[in-house]
């Protein structure tokens, strides 16, 4: 996973390329917008963790431009300004997430990693929790290896926890992407299906946990042992 | 202008001034129209004093008994007496007037009130002589009494009251501006700091005192500014070195330490966060259009603070919050108030157990419940005070956070409350008003 990092301060840069790379991310920094355009241009990269302000422009008008210019890559922008008006205007230049300073590097991590778990995303293809994994190419899953048989509403409702594995799915749109696969979409039927798929889940030792969030949505997470 | 201190009043100082003013104006007037009426009596008894001595001829009669009489009205304004023709008096009043010359058949004697006219002639009681008289002092005040009562005082009280009623009304609508503008300056607040008191419609008189004022309404607004933007761009320099503070503790080869400075972290990061939102707060004007969900804000509150919550073994959930509960509010303020009460929920809930968020329409409201040990009766009403610590909440947080819910529902005309959560531990609901 190839990652350019655009951030001015330099210490704050080697500490932030130390981490990722501790997990597993192959990191180029730049300083400067141009750096950061040169750099976009000569490689190919997975993502990009942008800094908001920059010694020669504004990082957000600099990526609503590319975005403008059709520039697809998965932008998680990094900021010292996190007033709530700051955040709305950090994602409306197109930015895919949004983190404040200070944060953690696992939070970045997680974030990061939830980028690339988007469809397109290059951990796209297979999702991993747990000792799950999840080929959305052949919508196929195995535990450790040995193949586990669900049901295609059970796959739909696995891909939509992975890809957000970590973070809260709105019961909204868990229920959007049941439907079609029964014929009443009652207000229990997801809660039928969850259970469904927990139980297959557990029988087969994925060490997936599905938590229940009530009147919110569910959440996937790696079981704690 | 204080109703209980009228002394203090402007209105009533003018008010009463003017009364005095308008007062000694027709006391003077009423003096000089008396006065003149006084010298015009010196001119009027000739033709009184004929017309009195036809009052006493026509009075003068023979008796029954064949002795002269005299029948006048009661309390005649005139002196009188009557002779015959050799001298004797007949009838006299107290203070009669003095002696005729002989020889004259008729005549005055005398100036202005010193005035008398006497006649001699036939009567009915034979020939006798009539003299008549005005030095009757008591006669002429009770003359111009007359006069005051009768001719002054009908024209004079009217407009005299009315010269009050008229001044008093003019007064309270001249002094109308100051309570506008009373009005308006009383609507400015660190929130609304740029409000400006109006300069138009304005007596010229106040205006360079309106115009001082909202010139020292500028210069404090703006030193409130800087103080605001410094909180704001001190808490934004703070960000980057804690950034770094925290990432190079991941890069720390003892994990303990490392856990335990990760915390020290968290807290400063938190209170930088406070501060922040306090800056933020200080300039918070709520909009008239601007609406908020409030069950959209409990799911994503619950949604951004659940990974958190579960990791810390702790679950949330969101009741109540199927169908839209909408107030006049501004969505990232309450966003915050709310992701304070449950991050306060989630850290005092024990455990293993739920911190409830739970919408209701009827009135609007949101409360967040915990399972925790709940809060004394004692402490609830320090609790939304900056800076406040209980006991239960030593070791985090500054105690920015519940003055911060505090401020954000004031600012949205809505009430905070804290009880005991049915089942054990705290309950904070804000109540929207209608």
């Amino acid at each position: 996973m190839r990652l350019l990092l655009v951030e001015d301060n330099d210490r704050l840069a080697q500490l932030v390329v130390k981490g990722l790379s501790e997990a597993g991310f192959t990191v180029d920094r730049v300083a400067r917008l141009d750096e950061a355009a040169a750099a976009l241009a000569a490689g190919k990269f997975d993502t990009v963790v942008l800094d908001l302000s920059l010694p020669d422009g504004d990082g957000g008008e600099w990526l609503r431009k590319r975005r403008a210019a059709g520039d697809k890559l998965p932008f998680l922008m990094l900021t010292a300004r996190a007033s709530t008006g700051d955040k709305v205007k950090g994602l409306n230049s197109g930015a895919d997430d949004y983190l404040a300073k200070p944060f953690e590097m696992e939070e970045l991590v997680a974030r990061l990693k939830a980028l690339l778990r988007r469809p397109g995303g290059v951990l796209g293809l297979t999702l991993e929790l747990g000792r799950l994994s999840f080929d959305t190419v052949h919508r196929e899953t195995a535990v450790a290896g040995r193949r586990l048989s669900l049901s295609a509403s059970e796959l739909t409702l696995l891909e939509l926890l992975l890809r957000r594995a970590g973070r809260v799915v709105p019961r909204r749109l868990l229920e959007e992407g049941l439907y079609g696969f029964d014929d009443d979409v009652g207000p229990n039927s997801l809660e039928a299906h969850v259970s469904r798929l927990r139980k297959k889940l557990e029988a087969a030792e994925a060490g997936v946990e599905i938590h229940t969030l009530r009147g919110v949505g569910y959440l996937a997470a790696e079981r704690s042992e | 202008m204080s109703p209980s201190q009228p002394f203090r009043s402007l209105q009533f100082r003018l008010a009463w001034r003017l009364a005095l003013v308008v007062s000694a104006v027709v006391l003077a007037t009423s003096f000089a129209i008396l006065l003149h009426r006084r010298s015009g009596m010196t001119d009027i008894p000739r033709e009184e004093l004929i017309e009195a001595i036809d009052q006493v001829t026509a009075g003068l009669s023979l008796g029954s008994d064949g002795k002269p009489q005299l029948s006048l009205p009661a309390n005649p304004e005139y002196n009188y007496a009557v002779a015959t023709a050799d001298g004797k008096s007949l009838f006299a009043s107290a203070r009669p007037p003095g002696q005729a010359p002989p020889g004259w058949s008729a005549g005055f004697l005398g100036e202005g009130s010193q005035a008398v006219a006497f006649r001699r002639l036939d009567t009915a009681i034979g020939r006798v002589e009539i003299r008549v008289g005005v030095e009757n002092r008591q006669g002429w005040a009770a003359v111009l009494s007359r006069e005051l009562d009768e001719e002054l005082l009908p024209v004079l009280l009217p407009t005299l009251l009315a010269a009050l009623i008229i001044g008093a009304l003019t007064l309270r609508d001249g002094l109308r501006p100051l309570q506008r503008l009373a009005s308006v300056a009383a609507g400015i607040t660190p929130a609304g700091s740029e409000r400006r008191l109006p300069l138009d419609d304005l007596p010229r008189e106040l205006a360079p005192l309106v115009h001082a004022i909202n010139a020292a309404l500028d210069r404090l607004d703006e030193g409130f500014r800087a103080q605001r933007d410094f909180t704001a761009d001190a808490a934004h320099q703070l960000r980057t070195p804690l950034a770094i503070l925290s990432a190079h503790l991941d890069t720390l080869d003892d994990r303990t330490v490392a856990a335990s400075l990760r915390e020290d972290v968290a807290r400063m990061s938190r209170l930088v966060e406070q501060l922040l939102q306090v800056a933020e707060l200080e300039a918070l004007t709520l909009k008239p259009q601007e609406r908020t969900d409030l069950s959209a804000l409990a799911r994503e509150v619950a949604e951004a603070l659940a990974p958190m919550a579960l990791t810390r073994r702790r679950d949330i959930a969101v009741t109540g919050a199927e169908a839209p509960v909408t107030v006049h509010g501004n969505h990232d303020s309450l966003h915050q108030a709310l992701r304070n009460l449950v991050e306060n929920a989630l850290h005092h809930t024990s455990e293993g157990t739920t911190v409830d968020i739970a919408v209701q329409s009827e009135p609007p409201s949101i409360s967040v419940s915990d399972r925790g040990p709940g809060i004394p009766a004692a402490d609830r009403k320090n609790l939304f005070q900056r800076f406040w610590r209980t006991e239960r909440s030593s070791g985090r947080g500054a105690g920015l956070g519940l003055a911060i819910v505090q401020r954000i529902a004031t600012a949205h005309a809505a009430r905070i409350d804290v009880d005991d959560a049915p089942g054990g531990g705290a309950r904070f609901t804000i109540r929207f008003a209608g």
